[in-house]
């Protein structure tokens, strides 16, 4: 059974076609959301609120082909409906430790995940958010805006500007052997 | 290459790894929970019935920004309520240099205070009633003024102050006390007065508000007093015999008063330039050309005579300032008889050279008194033994008799109003 079946019988309040579809985009969109939000709960609020707003409103769902891109769209929403309702405190947890495939060089992908890892903290949440759909989950900038429900304009001043900023985060670093940022790097 | 250069090549993949995704331990409960709602039946949905790419691609039209909205029609409110206030207050001038003109009022000969237009004439009640009430001096705000009262013209006075259009007359001082002296304050709302207390005439600072004085520790026998112009500072006039010297104050009367170089035969009280840099003053010198006009730099000295020597005699004295600085108006009075001073002529003196052009009738005592008006273009001269008031372009030319008379030397003040 394909995913477009699938999600027309979802529509149609079939619950195993749900609990398949909903299996098959869970991990990942949870995975989002704890970037995101980088808290364990925040993050499971978000999915569950994301997925309960797909259930509901999925018979409105015109182009069952665009089940994916609408779900990642709402469970995104949900992340920032989250963070709205919770206020701007600052928001800090470790992550899953790493489980990844083998390499040949593993120390140098660990360092650069927790480099990475460190400029995310350096981000707002909003920053985030832009960063996370565009390269986790793979959206386009305008698909970005949308889901986030801002102008694309924004969106892509926003993405800018938190590369620019892990940039700082992470070759700014003391013990960075590379070249320094240089003035201006951020304008 | 840097650190972020060899991370942003593999952004996707370290986030991936990052992410660590996994099926959450809370999918089951979250499954459960999220089925048992109601579903929206499809016709419920706008979107439904709307063609495809209004569902499927981004929105075309941009959310509306509902907080910038509301931030900016708050600025405009706030902007709406600034402009309602601020066009609801008066316009105040700044207190020195040239104003515009405000209302020109008088004391008359019947003892009350009138608004007059100086072209016609034509004159409008401000004070009124039985009293005698007379020499009124507009505030440097042109808020308000000052004036004397006394129940005959010839009997004490005291002091009293109203809005420009006559209205709140209260009296300066609580009762039993007597002015000597009064100087508004550039802000407007206090005065520097001098008052003679125990034989000795004190200064002191008055909040013209609420009449509560405060007396300024001055070890000087003060004769007169005057803000000076953009500095927090008073230039009193003390009494050295026949003379006068001049001394500068700190505005609350702290510190040690410092006098400015002046020549030993300064008479009078002096004029300020309206920047606060230059003090000029008479001297009344023992020679055979007595009345000279004298500058001096308040700050770094160097008092010189500007007045030249002419063959007639002439004895300058009582220098103004005209708003802008660049003249003095002065009398010019003309020995009849030794150094005793007879008839008097305003002029119109170059504050730089002393060049200077006479104008208006020759009058005998008591001298003429005259006032700039605010922008500094005219100038109004009351002459008591002329019983006559006369208006001047302030270059001294186009003299002509007013159609209208102030009193007593001293009965006229023109209003300081925001260009």
């Amino acid at each position: 059974m394909d995913q477009r079946e699938l999600v027309e019988r979802a529509q149609r309040g079939d619950r195993d076609a749900f609990a398949v579809l909903a299996g098959a985009f869970v991990a990942r969109l949870d995975a989002a959301a704890r970037l995101i939000l980088r808290d364990h709960e925040l993050a499971r609020d978000a999915v569950q609120e994301g997925f309960l707003r797909a259930w509901r409103n999925l018979p409105t769902l015109r182009d069952p082909d665009r089940f994916e891109p609408w779900l990642r769209s709402l469970v995104s929403r949900s992340c920032i409906d989250v963070l709205r309702r919770r206020g701007r405190r600052p928001i800090e947890v470790e992550l899953t430790p790493f489980d990844g495939p083998a390499v040949s060089d593993m120390a140098s992908v660990i360092a650069d995940r927790e480099l990475l890892d460190l400029a995310l903290r350096r981000l707002t949440p909003e920053q985030r958010a832009v960063i996370v759909l565009h390269y986790y989950l793979g959206m386009p900038l305008p698909d970005v805006a949308a889901a986030l429900r801002i102008p694309i304009g924004t969106a892509k001043s926003r993405h800018h500007r938190s590369l620019a900023l892990m940039r700082v985060a992470i070759d700014a670093r003391p013990e960075a052997s590379t070249s320094p940022v240089v003035g201006g790097q951020l304008a | 290459m840097t650190a972020f250069d060899r991370i942003e090549r593999h952004l996707p993949e370290l986030i991936d790894e990052l992410a660590a995704a996994a099926i959450p331990d809370y999918f089951d409960t979250m499954l459960q929970d999220t089925t048992k709602a109601r579903q929206r039946p499809a016709w419920s949905a706008l979107e439904r019935w709307l063609p495809m790419g209004v569902v499927a691609r981004p929105l075309p039209i941009l959310p509306v920004p509902w907080r910038l909205l509301a931030i900016v029609a708050l600025v405009g409110l706030v902007a709406a309520a600034t402009a309602v206030y601020v066009g609801t207050r008066p316009r105040i001038p700044a207190p020195f240099g040239p104003a515009r003109n405000g209302v020109l009022i008088i004391g008359t000969a019947d003892g009350d205070i009138v608004s007059v237009d100086p072209s016609t004439g034509t004159t409008t009640a401000l004070i009124g009633g039985p009293t005698i009430d007379a020499g009124p001096y507009f505030s440097n705000d042109g808020q308000r003024f000052i004036f004397d009262r006394g129940a005959s013209a010839s009997g004490p006075t005291r002091s009293y102050v109203a809005n420009a259009d006559g209205s709140d007359v209260h009296e300066l001082l609580p009762a039993g006390r007597a002015l000597n002296w009064f100087e508004w304050s550039p802000s407007s709302d206090r005065a520097l007065i001098i008052e003679t207390i125990a034989g000795k005439k004190r200064l002191s600072i008055v909040d013209v508000a609420n009449g509560r004085s405060t007396r300024l520790g001055l070890e000087l026998d003060v004769q007169a007093a005057a803000w000076r112009p953009i500095h927090d500072e008073i230039i009193v006039t003390a009494a050295a015999g026949d003379a006068r010297t001049f001394w500068v104050v700190n505005a609350d009367g702290s510190g040690v008063p410092r006098q400015i170089p002046v020549s030993p035969y300064a008479i009078n009280e002096p004029t300020l330039s309206p920047d606060g840099t230059t003090l000029a003053y008479a001297t009344w010198e023992p020679t055979a050309l007595p009345g000279r006009i004298r500058v001096v730099d308040i700050d770094a000295g160097g008092d010189h005579a500007i007045t030249t020597v002419d063959g007639d005699g002439a004895i300058w004295q009582s220098p103004q300032f005209s708003p802008d600085g660049t003249h003095l108006l002065v009398y010019r009075f003309i020995a009849t008889s030794g150094s005793d001073p007879g008839g008097a002529q305003l002029a119109i003196m170059d504050a730089a050279d002393g060049s200077a052009i006479t104008m208006g009738p020759v009058s005998e005592n008591p001298q003429p008194a005259a006032i700039f008006s605010p922008d500094g273009t005219k100038i109004v001269a009351d002459y008591p033994a002329l019983h006559a008031t006369w208006r001047f372009d302030a270059d001294g030319q186009n003299g002509h008799e007013a159609p209208f008379s102030a009193i007593g030397g001293a009965g006229a003040t023109w209003q300081r109003v925001a260009r």
